[in-house]
């Protein structure tokens, strides 16, 4: 048998030494990147003939029956790659992570050595790079140039610089895979099991029914106790979620404590009212002098009007400040003042003009106070919390609870995020419709039945629930 | 919900002293170029503020022709019915009036307690007065007066004299507007501008840091500036409220 091995800087050029050398029977049997450029192993169509005959079949078989698999996908040149993987895969025990690795590789291959593989279709099938992948030059010399039986495990000579990458991202991804299967049927086993008790199943639907997300409903109701009745079970429930949700009621109301509190928030949540509810407060406890009123919204039309003219009933001074030198300033002047209040411009947690806003907030003594509409939907204050997320303690304050059909999803997300609630304003009124955050009246309200919904879910449509578009974050829970 | 009258704070009513005339000051050291311009601003702009505005000008004497404080204090009816709407701004002659007020004769309630029921309707009164007589008129009282100092030289002097007067003498610590025009913001001359002399001197011989708050320009279009608003909302901030039969502080 001749076998040949050309280099060449190009692949073109390699073939053409093969060609020169094997005349127009030149049949390629490899190629592969080399340091000084291409490598191409070819051989004639005589070689081939050769190896047709009965007798040397017979020969070599006795010799080396490894070959006698080898030879069988020469064969069908006409037949697809998918056949041709399909009889490989019959021939060996390659297991689909290698398989894809194969194929990536393969299409890497491909890609790098397109003109020459196109040139060399006819005489090297797809299954080349395959059989390039071997152990080069000793491979050869024993003569098992187009060897296709199980593909070695490790990785191939021709892409070992680029293979550990690639193999690597393949196998994070599977392992998400396999992660994401794991928790579908974690979830399918769990919901299974809640259907067959009827407490926990009922507890669900409620939870998710009050406007509490799956994501929590699960948490609370995989660390109850089994054993416990119905009317039990409901307690229990609640008493987690008020356990869980964290208020000012070990300490004094904000509005007699004091301090520095800029409101931040979603358009139109109502941070002035509260501002001016607070104001109001602070002043019925300590007197109007106590209390130093700063607006930082300079964008919505009629804002510092607004604030002034709740600051004008109450006979405080409501300040602007255009910039960070200027609230610097102001705080300065109000530095005697029991309660300093900041209002600022609703923004959407996507706007670009957050960030400026809060590094304008980023002075020292300068408490956020996050306005969390109750009326809102989960996704929305789960986006605002996160986007107004500040360092050291959060603290919230949940407005509009009269027009919120549901309280769920805002306790949801005061949960999950681990607020401090520092009150909850029910109304327009200035500064009556506020009151002290109490959250077993806050879980009571939100666990109350509401009235029929179109939104309900029913007890079949649970599985939906539980079937995340994307993986969600756990929360966190003291149970 | 459509009762007249009724709004969402009308429950801030009930907390508030809202109703009372704020009193906030004004130093007179006789640079009337760069002052009263000044005044005229800041008047302007606590009435686009909302504010009601008397002030109440200690360099102008009350006569029979040009009736002022001093009659007031005399005969309360000459200031018309008070539950009558106050004009946006009056300016009261009162360099008798605020010096009767000064005489040591024990008030109960303070020097400005009579004040208290001659301007309930307004918002603000400004007393525009030289230093010796605010340190008479307002002690201990918590305002800070605003001490104008014009880009001349002799300002600098005259503004010292005043500041010098009103912290030694009742504590009294002011609030500094700097007058420059555009081009002196960032001009390297304003390191020997008077506002730097003065504070330099406040500095080393009164042991006393004095901000200045920069006014740009003196143009009755630009009345209405920001610097403008920074200063009036400043100055309504260490403003004293004058309560009706009760004279208390803010701090």
């Amino acid at each position: 048998m001749n076998i040949q091995r050309f280099n060449a800087p190009t692949a073109r050029e390699a073939l053409a030494k093969a060609r020169h050398a094997f005349g127009d029977g030149t049949l390629i049997l490899s190629n592969r990147p080399t340091a000084t450029g291409v490598e191409v192993v070819a051989t004639g169509e005589e070689t081939l003939s050769a190896l047709d005959t009965p007798e040397s079949f017979a020969d070599r078989s006795k010799d080396q029956p490894a070959l006698r698999r080898a030879t069988l996908p020469s064969v069908p040149e006409t037949s697809t790659p998918v056949e041709e993987d399909a009889t490989q895969l019959a021939m060996s025990t390659l297991s689909f992570q290698d398989y894809v690795r194969e194929r990536m590789l393969r299409r890497r291959h491909e890609s790098m050595t397109g003109p020459t593989a196109a040139a060399g279709q006819e005489a090297a099938p797809e299954r080349t790079p395959k059989a390039a992948a071997l152990p080069g030059p000793r491979q050869i010399e024993i003569q098992a140039p187009i060897k296709v039986t199980a593909v070695p495990k490790p990785a191939p000579v021709l892409a070992a610089p680029h293979a550990p990458a690639l193999s690597q991202g393949i196998v994070n991804e599977l392992h998400a895979m396999k992660a994401l299967i794991e928790d579908r049927f974690n979830t399918l086993t769990w919901l299974g099991q809640a259907r067959q008790s009827p407490i926990q199943s009922n507890l669900m639907l409620k939870l998710i029914r009050a406007g509490y997300s799956p994501t929590l409903a699960r948490t609370i109701l995989e660390r109850m106790p089994e054993e416990m009745g119905a009317t039990d079970s409901v307690r229990w429930v609640m008493d987690i979620l008020e356990r869980n949700l964290k208020t000012d009621a070990a300490t004094r109301p904000i509005h007699e404590e004091g301090g520095t509190f800029a409101l931040v928030g979603a358009t139109g949540v109502g941070k002035t009212t509260t501002a001016a509810k607070l104001a109001g407060l602070c002043a019925r406890t300590h007197g109007p002098a106590s209390v130093g009123l700063i607006t930082l919204d300079t964008y919505r039309v009629g804002a510092h009007e607004q604030l002034r003219a709740f600051g004008r009933m109450l006979g405080v001074v409501a300040h602007l400040a255009h910039d960070r030198a200027a609230l610097q300033d102001l705080l300065n002047l109000l530095g005697n003042k029991k309660m300093v209040l900041i209002d600022t411009t609703g923004l959407a947690p996507n706007d670009p003009r957050k960030r400026g806003m809060l590094d304008v907030l980023d002075l020292p003594g300068v408490n956020r106070l996050l306005v969390l509409n109750a009326g809102g939907h989960g996704d929305s204050l789960d986006d605002v919390v996160s986007s107004f997320k500040s360092t050291g303690a959060q603290q919230a304050v949940l407005s509009k609870t009269d027009e919120a059909a549901k309280l769920g999803p805002a306790l949801d997300a005061i949960i999950r995020h681990q607020l401090v609630l520092r009150g909850v304003t029910m109304g327009q009124k200035v500064p009556e419709d506020w009151e002290a955050a109490d959250a077993a009246k806050l879980v009571r309200q939100s666990m109350r039945s509401p009235a029929k919904s179109a939104f309900d879910p029913k007890p079949a449509d649970l599985d939906f629930f539980f079937t995340p578009a994307s993986a969600s974050p756990a929360g966190r829970l003291d149970a | 919900m459509l009762d007249m009258g009724v709004n969402q704070g009308a429950g801030l009513h009930r907390i508030a002293l809202q109703a009372a005339p704020r009193v906030m000051a004004v130093a007179s050291h006789g640079q009337q170029q760069g002052e009263l311009p000044l005044l005229w601003s800041l008047c302007a702009t606590l009435v686009d503020l909302g504010h009601s505005v008397a002030v109440l000008d200690a360099t102008t004497v009350e006569s029979a022709d040009n009736p002022g404080l001093a009659q007031l204090l005399d005969d309360a009816q000459l200031q018309g019915d008070e539950n009558s709407a106050p004009l946006s701004w009056s300016v009261i002659p009162a360099a008798i009036g605020l010096a009767q007020l000064c005489q040591p004769m024990a008030r109960p309630g303070g020097p400005l307690a009579p004040l208290s029921e001659l301007f309930q309707r307004f918002g603000v009164v400004v007393i525009y007065a030289q230093a010796g007589l605010l340190t008479d008129l307002l002690p201990d009282s918590g305002i800070e007066p605003l001490l104008t100092v014009a880009p001349v030289k002799m300002s600098a002097v005259t503004a010292y004299q005043a500041l010098k007067q009103m912290l030694l003498n009742t504590r009294l610590r002011p609030t500094m507007a700097a007058i420059v025009g555009e081009p002196a913001l960032n001009n390297a001359a304003a390191s020997h501008s008077p506002v730097t002399n003065l504070q330099h001197c406040a500095m080393t011989f009164l042991g006393y840091r004095l901000d200045a708050l920069a006014v740009r320009a003196l143009q009755p279009a630009e009345c209405r500036s920001d610097d403008m608003y920074r200063l009036a909302l400043r100055l309504l901030e260490n403003a004293m409220p004058l309560h009706r039969h009760q004279f208390m502080g803010s701090h």
